[in-house]
């Protein structure tokens, strides 16, 4: 799929945290909420903050913010839940603020370099580099699923 | 697979009907096989099975999967004319089981696009098995041609016409698509006109007939009250081209027999009321009298696959014909003879009019048995699984909308007596009908054990070693979904048992001072919302050491080889990528499958340990939730957040007294209550939760038991009781390891808020 995407592009909501532009494939997103109530459960990795009742639905949510090991700030009006599915599981990120939704096109997609910082770019599966900018296009199933941090 | 459009809608139908005709057929199969011989009944129903799967198929355009089928049938046929011709038992079974086997296979790829599967290699032995069978056990009973299509014998013989019959050629429109069928409909939209019809070509589902109706046209000979209007019918019938009257004698009936000299003799069989089943009933008074008739004929004549007939034969009699060397006392006496035929009456042939009446007492037999299945089979229905799953989901979305009504904030404070009386009603009817949801998903677990015996079967043919298949609490009742998801699992540890577990040659077990046959126990039994199913073998064993000298190879060791308990050990077996055995067999030993067992039986929320003795065998054990999505609960709060302690775990729950805290010397806290121990696990310290207060005064203490253990939980405070639905924790969840820290799950309360079910089980196992 990686390919897939590096190949004829496609559309990205890009998002922002702690300053830094992240991008996701439009695919993987069902929706955007505001931050309700997030219940707490116990004995989990620091960075899923809990559950939220989505519906009738619990989905699970992870805070970006403690996934890329940086200080967490208060929720703010701008704070938003990006609700993604993934294989059928649907799970929330929470990030600073949402930007917007640009198209890709395969020639602004670059790969990352492969000897990169070990840290970070475990999560960026593509650098998209349009007139805008920089946008870090985020590998969704690492970000939920990968455990080792 | 190609499947006729128009024919799409039919095709879940067709699937469903099939597989159970195959699941019943091997269960026979296995049957007869144990018992080593064929009863009638056997013979019947596996000729009828095949009959309808020959049929169906071919109405569904599955032409290749149709002539399998028949070919079993015509097999079959043979065998149900002398039971003794079976020589070679075990190639027959062999046969069979390989032809449904195919016919499996093949339904499972409908809904691909591949291509018909090619069957004649195994329909040629088939065929070739069943013209030995006539080589060795002909006695003079009439050629069948194998290849021939086999005529069931409800049919009569040849067709000719009758006196006062008329008889019409039917000629289709050109090009019709499924002649055979358009034939069969036309015949039943006529069928309860008439007195009597019957047809040439007598059965539409062959190829020749098929094509004797394209060339030739359909020739059929009726008897009714109202000619006119039956002809008229036939005529508007769909793609009937032409439709012309034949004078007395069908054209094709080129065999009118000279020794017409005895006339036909038609007589009325009136069943018993409330006797059910007329349809068979009266098949089995054509099958007593036929081997004594020349001809006979019958009507209504689709009697035997045809169960609406029954209503006909009850209300308008069932008519005979027949022409016979024997009195007609005679026949009539072995018509009377017939288990529920209540009278019989001789008409003659112009008019209707009863003239001999023989009144006959019905004899009983074995017919309230027969009955008595009938009914039960009757008030089957079979439901998508998918609306069961909807209407488990809509049950669940009620609690919790009665919850939202029932406890509603605005509420509080309100004296509200009619309200509360409407409410508990409301909550009674609820809870009645969530256990009538339930019960209807539950299904025994006897079918998956079942499909066991089969594959019991096949490896000891493989593998040539002896066991037998024990079941224990085989109609425990599980849901279906459960079930389903069962299949697998059950059947890689049969398998690890067959192959791994019992020894490969019976002096080794002699040696060990066991029975020489190998035994696999199978058994389920449901305690406190668990099932557990268990799969033991009294095999070889598993030796731990062994286990870890190769998981260490394989460098699946998370920890010092010495570290590992047995039980850990044993553990690992379910690893992926872990095999003892050393040879790769058919049946196990790829690394898969002890992994592909843990995953799924995980995938049901349930557990899955291994427990083995060196010389004794291997016992894997199941546990798995018995589908109990709605549990009472109750909740309690624990600084921020809220859990939710399933109601029948609780014993009591108390505030605790003075005097009641035991410390020892390591610092464990203790509560005494009325002369016993039990540990106290304080919550907040279990989930690593903050707030909340530390001093057990303040708090509440509630006593829960699980599996024969027993402990106090402390909370900071009881909230109350509730229904809750469970919702399984997300993948993500269960990926961190919520299960291991005892967490069943979480549910909505009626406010939206979330609460985390505890699993009370595993807690107190672990602490």
């Amino acid at each position: 799929m990686d390919d897939n995407f590096a190949a004829k592009g496609g559309e990205v909501l890009t998002f922002i945290v702690d300053g830094v532009l992240y991008g996701i494939e439009i695919k993987y997103v069902n929706e955007i909420i505001g931050v309700e109530q997030i219940t707490e459960v116990p004995k989990v990795p620091e960075h899923i903050k809990g559950v939220i009742n989505i519906r009738g639905k619990i989905v699970p949510i992870i805070s970006v913010r403690k996934r890329f090991c940086k200080e967490e700030i208060p929720f703010d009006e701008r704070t938003c839940i990006i609700v993604l599915e993934l294989d059928d599981n649907q799970v929330g990120i929470i990030v600073d603020r949402v930007r917007e939704v640009v198209i890709a096109r395969p020639s602004d997609i670059c790969a990352t370099p492969s000897q990169s910082g070990v840290n970070q770019s475990r999560y960026i599966k593509n650098i998209i580099e349009d007139k805008d900018g920089i946008k870090l296009l985020l590998n969704c199933e690492r970000l939920i699923f990968d455990e080792n941090m | 697979m190609r499947i006729d459009a128009g024919m799409e809608q039919m095709t879940d139908m067709f699937i469903f009907e099939t597989t159970s005709l195959l699941e019943q057929l091997e269960q026979i199969l296995m049957k007869t096989e144990s018992e080593n011989s064929f009863g009638e009944e056997d013979i019947n129903e596996i000729f009828r099975i095949m009959h309808t799967i020959k049929g169906s198929s071919a109405m569904m355009g599955l032409e290749n999967m149709s002539h399998l089928a028949h070919s079993v049938e015509d097999l079959f046929y043979i065998i149900r004319e002398d039971r003794n011709v079976v020589k070679d038992a075990a190639k027959l079974y062999d046969l069979v089981f390989t032809a449904s086997d195919l016919l499996r296979a093949e339904i499972d790829l409908i809904n691909d696009d591949a291509p018909p599967t090619d069957f004649s290699e195994v329909m040629e032995k088939i065929r070739a098995y069943a013209a030995s069978l006539k080589k060795g056990g002909d006695t003079g009973t009439p050629a069948v041609s194998t290849a021939a299509p086999a005529a069931s014998d409800s049919e009569p013989a040849p067709v000719t016409a009758l006196p006062g019959m008329t008889t019409l050629r039917i000629r289709f429109e050109e090009g019709t698509a499924m002649i055979g069928l358009r034939a069969s409909v036309l015949l039943n939209s006529v069928a309860d006109r008439c007195i009597s019809i019957t047809t040439v070509p007598a059965e539409f589902d062959s190829d020749e007939a098929q094509k004797q109706l394209e060339a030739d046209g359909l020739i059929l000979s009726f008897a009714a009250d109202d000619t006119d209007m039956v002809i008229s019918i036939l005529t508007d019938g769909t793609a009937v081209a032409s439709c012309e009257e034949l004078g007395d004698k069908p054209s094709s009936d080129k065999k009118a027999r000279g020794e017409a000299s005895k006339e036909l003799t038609t007589v009325r069989v009136m069943f018993e009321p409330g006797c059910k089943m007329e349809n068979l009933r009266a098949l089995m008074v054509v099958n007593n009298i036929k081997d004594d008739c020349k001809e006979i004929y019958f009507s209504p004549e689709n009697i035997e696959e045809d169960p609406s007939s029954a209503n006909v034969i009850r209300t308008d009699g069932f008519i005979i014909r027949y022409r016979s060397d024997l009195p007609d006392e005679e026949i009539l006496r072995q018509i009377g003879e017939t288990p529920s035929v209540k009278s019989v009456d001789t008409i003659t042939a112009a008019a209707e009019s009863g003239a001999k009446k023989t009144e006959t007492a019905a004899a009983g037999g074995n017919a309230p048995e027969k009955k008595a299945r009938t009914e039960h089979r009757q008030s089957l229905v079979s439901v998508n699984l998918a609306k069961l799953d909807q209407l488990l989901n809509m049950m669940g979305e009620i609690v919790i909308a009665e919850a939202m009504v029932t406890s509603n904030p605005d509420l509080k404070g309100l004296k509200l007596d009619n309200f509360q009386k409407a409410a508990r009603q409301l909550r009674k009817l609820n809870s009645e009908m969530q256990d009538i949801v339930m019960s209807i998903r539950m299904v025994p677990i006897s079918g998956a054990f079942n499909k066991m015996t089969r594959i019991v079967r096949d490896m000891k043919v493989k593998l040539g070693k002896e066991a037998e298949l024990v079941f224990e609490g085989e109609d425990t009742e599980v849901d279906k979904s459960v079930i389903d998801n069962l299949n697998d699992p059950l059947m890689h540890m049969v398998r690890n048992s067959m192959d791994h577990g019992i020894e490969d040659w019976q002096e080794e077990r002699v040696k060990e001072g066991k029975p020489p046959v190998g035994r696999i126990t199978l058994s389920a039994s449901s305690s406190s919302g668990e099932v557990v199913i268990s799969v033991s073998d009294d095999g070889k064993g598993m030796d731990p050491q062994k286990i870890l000298a190769k998981a260490e190879a394989n460098g699946i060791l998370t920890k010092p080889r010495t570290e590992y308990t047995d039980k850990e050990a044993f553990g690992l077996i379910m690893l992926p990528g872990f095999s003892t055995n050393e040879q790769v067999t058919e049946y196990s030993g790829r690394g898969v499958g002890m992994d592909v067992v843990k995953q799924s039986i995980e995938k049901l929320g349930g557990t899955v340990s291994v427990d083995s003795k060196k010389g004794k065998g291997t016992t894997f054990t199941i546990k798995i939730p018995l589908s109990l999505s709605i549990v009472d609960g109750m909740e309690v709060a624990v600084g921020r957040s809220i859990f939710t302690i399933p109601i029948n775990y609780i014993k009591e729950s108390f505030k605790l007294r003075e005097g009641q805290l035991i410390t020892d010397t390591e610092g464990k806290e203790m509560i005494m209550i009325r002369g016993e121990c039990f540990p106290l696990i304080r919550l907040s310290e279990l989930y690593g939760l903050e707030g909340g207060s530390g001093d057990l005064a303040d708090g509440i203490i509630i006593l829960v038991e699980a599996d024969g253990r027993s402990a106090c939980l402390f909370a900071d405070e009881l909230i109350g009781e509730q229904q809750v639905v469970i919702k399984p924790f997300s993948q993500l969840l269960i990926s961190c390891g919520v299960k291991q820290n005892g967490m069943a799950g979480c549910s909505i309360l009626g406010d939206g808020s979330i609460t985390i079910i505890m699993d009370i089980s595993s807690i107190l196992a672990d602490n």
